[in-house]
């Protein structure tokens, strides 16, 4: 069964290959993503995060999902230099985006936990997949081509990977360099394949910040794999990006 | 400027990204043509839907609604398209059952043709 929903501002779509137990799985899962986007959207005012900022609402007396999803950004922020940062927008935090792979990677686990074991999220051009579809070995995923909409730049697959991708062409949003507020160059997209696919999506925001240094960066990343894309064409891999 | 890395990295010209999809896998089998519609998917500057014609497994036609009340649209969306379903079409011969990194419209897109594509398979 397969269901899609507008939530968290973007198509949410979710497939659940055992019947059995698809439906109330899914409804769980979304149950889920509505209650983050509640608690964490920006552009509410009643939001826990927007009480956080405004000051109304102390970081202590937060939601413990609210002060966990905090302390992995903070946990990020170090891990990339800077280059992800829930400060950067300049009006208090944003975390959405570390909340949108998070909040993924739970709806995932609220799906095993109902019995799934063949299920794939996509959630705003970014992937979480578990098992396998039918009559297949993996789950495979094109990678869009920033330039060539027509195209697919890599497939990946896998049995058990989120897939992130940052890039200029994603949601129009543009990502900035904290550190010098301007856009990268030299870059078209990066995509991050690993375990989580909250970890993913920010490790995939701060090498796209990174421009051209980027790759140098993803190669010692430890448990995720990255496929840069540079303006001139030249694609590069880390050894394990499970390309298929 | 990077080009002192692929010690550690894989670098790879993409002259012609579509030549990995060549692996078309054949699935001939002699079938009624069904029509199946995918649900209507917002995006930034409206909604898309996509119909599906099935043959089988083998997918024969793909057309798609999409905005087309403001000048904008009609523009953006007379490009889109006709890329779109190449991309799908090509998804299809590599076999893909998702494509990240997507933009709004092709992800709307995307999702209209996954639910018809899922329905097509009930």
């Amino acid at each position: 069964m397969h269901r899609l929903e507008h939530v968290m501002g973007m198509p949410v779509g979710i497939d659940v290959r055992e019947d059995e137990v698809s439906g109330a799985a899914i409804g769980e899962a979304f149950d889920w993503l509505r209650f983050v986007d509640l608690t964490f959207s920006t552009y509410s005012d009643a939001s826990e995060i927007s009480r956080v900022n405004s000051g109304e609402l102390a970081l202590r007396d937060a939601h413990p999902d609210v002060r966990a999803v905090l302390e992995q950004c903070e946990w990020l922020r170090e891990r990339t230099g800077g280059y992800f940062d829930v400060h950067a927008a300049g009006n208090g935090l944003d975390p959405s985006g570390l909340v949108k792979g998070w909040s993924v990677d739970r709806a995932g686990a609220v799906l095993s936990a109902y019995g799934a074991r063949n299920w794939s999220i996509y959630a705003g051009g970014d992937v979480l997949v578990h098992g396998r579809p039918e009559d297949e070995e993996h789950w495979s995923i094109g990678i869009q081509h920033p330039t060539l909409p027509h195209e697919i730049a890599a497939v990946v697959q896998g049995n058990d990977l989120a897939v992130a991708t940052s890039g200029e062409y994603e949601r129009g949003q543009h990502v900035l360099d904290p550190h010098t507020r301007r856009a990268p160059v030299g870059v078209l997209s990066v995509t991050i394949t690993g375990p989580e696919l909250g970890t993913a999506d920010a490790l995939a925001t701060a090498a796209f910040a990174m421009g051209t240094d980027g790759p140098r960066w993803t190669a010692q990343l430890d448990g995720y794999e990255a496929l840069t894309i540079l303006a001139d064409g030249t694609v590069f891999s880390t050894p394990g990006f499970p390309r298929g | 400027m990077n080009k002192a890395i692929p010690a550690v990295l894989t670098a790879v010209a993409l002259a012609a990204p579509g030549a990995a999809l060549a692996k078309t896998k054949p699935k001939k089998k002699a079938a009624v043509v069904r029509t199946i519609q995918g649900p209507s998917v917002g995006m930034q500057w409206g909604n898309i839907q996509v119909t599906v014609k099935v043959k089988g497994k083998k997918i024969v036609a793909i057309s798609a609604t999409y905005p087309t009340e403001r000048p904008r649209s009609q523009f953006i969306n007379s490009q889109a398209i006709p890329w779109l379903r190449q991309e799908v079409l090509k998804a299809q011969s590599a076999n893909v059952q998702l494509i990240g990194g997507a933009t709004m419209t092709s992800q709307a897109y995307a999702q209209s043709l996954q639910a018809a594509l899922n329905a097509a398979k009930a």
